[in-house]
């Protein structure tokens, strides 16, 4: 029987304060499926984008749920350059590290957008935490070979306890 | 009492404990090997899975093999009558009153967060109570073998019946301790002896 559950590669900050982005590029089209998991940390507050093929049009549409701080937010992005990802209230501590989830269920169909489904949460020991939830459409035909995940800021790093796995889904 | 873990397979490691009835098997570990690009080993692995046969106090998982990168969990549990609360945690220890616990939990019409808390780690809203019925969870850890880093924790719930109806999550922060995660114990929160016959858990490694 086939493996169904694949690492394909895994991406890591290893020198504090020289990069503000980490990507997966040359994506094998072998899989189904595509699951991001890992653990970001920021070291500053502001936003984190994902971006796709290193597109960075207005073509990431999304639906997004937000728990932060004991209240809801409800708001959908469209046509938004990036995805949703928000880092809210971070602090510059180790204690600032978020989980991330990112499921893209037909990331090699050309003849379609592409969607996602993504998850992240940021409890930490800082004032506000954070749950964010949405629904990702990428509208572009193209399959996806690079998958990028970054802060908003350029002038801002990724801590060196960034850590990401990219693994692909084989339906069997 | 401790149930003596039955081990099986090629995990000798693993450790799955009760204080009352339940089976558990370890299926797999197939090693620390870790996958170079294109290496089409199968990643996910079961690590343990424990079932209980009757009203159960505790579920404890220790000695987790540290050759994975991320922990994943798949719960089905249900709480003993009249017993509809929380699903909790505790990371490498089962003591209680360490104010290094945060959480943020939502069912996306209320939103709750704890912030250094001495409170349990609450895995979403409460589960059900009645049986048959029964609530799931699946939840995640990334990085639990980094030794100097707080560990987070993702959980989604979904509970239908007429004691707990929800759809939530939770994004627990245990500032407890930095080390490496050895052991993880789950339990009810309104206290010893409330997790039900049925109520399973499975432990995954992604390697």
């Amino acid at each position: 029987m086939p493996a169904t559950y694949t690492l394909i590669s895994t991406a890591e900050v290893t020198t504090a304060g020289t990069t503000n982005a980490l990507s997966f590029s040359s994506i094998p089209s072998t899989y189904d499926s595509l699951e991001l998991i890992g653990t970001i940390e920021h070291t500053s507050s502001g936003a984190g984008k994902i971006t796709i093929n290193n597109d960075s049009a207005s073509n990431y549409f999304s639906r997004i749920d937000d728990a932060v701080g004991g209240s809801i937010y409800r708001y959908a992005n469209t046509g938004s350059a990036g995805g949703p990802f928000t880092y809210p209230s971070a602090t510059n501590t180790q204690s600032s590290t978020a989980f991330i989830k990112l499921l893209f269920t037909n990331y090699k169909d050309t003849n379609n957008h592409k969607v996602a489904l993504f998850y992240y949460g940021q409890p930490t020991n800082a004032t506000t935490k954070c749950l964010e939830l949405a629904g990702i459409r990428y509208a572009s035909t193209s399959a996806i070979s690079t998958i990028t995940i970054a802060d908003n800021n350029v002038s801002t790093y990724l801590g060196t306890k960034t850590k990401l796995s990219l693994y692909g889904i084989v339906n069997s | 009492m401790s149930l003596p873990a039955r081990l099986l397979g090629a995990n000798p490691s693993i450790q799955v404990s009760t204080l009352l009835s339940g089976s558990l098997s370890t299926p797999s570990a197939k090693g620390a090997k870790v996958p170079e690009f294109g290496d089409f080993s199968d990643a996910y692995e079961t690590i343990a899975t424990f079932t209980a046969t009757s009203t159960t106090n505790q579920i404890q998982f220790s000695s987790i093999p540290q050759t994975y990168r991320h922990l994943h969990f798949r719960i089905v549990a249900r709480g003993v009558p009249g017993a509809n609360s929380s699903m909790v945690f505790y990371v490498n220890t089962s003591s209680s009153g360490t104010t290094n616990r945060s959480s943020a939990r939502s069912n996306f019409t209320s939103s709750t967060q704890q912030i250094k808390s001495s409170t349990p780690q609450y895995m979403g809203m409460d589960m059900t109570a009645t049986s048959p019925a029964l609530t799931i969870w699946e939840g995640w850890c990334s990085g639990y073998t980094d030794s100097n880093t707080y560990k987070q924790f993702t959980w989604r719930m979904g509970s239908q019946n007429s004691d707990s109806n929800e759809f939530s999550y939770s994004s627990n922060f245990y500032g407890v301790t930095q080390d490496p995660i050895t052991q993880l114990t789950f339990y009810h929160n309104s206290g010893p002896n409330n997790l039900a016959a049925g109520t399973m858990i499975t432990m995954f490694g992604l390697k």
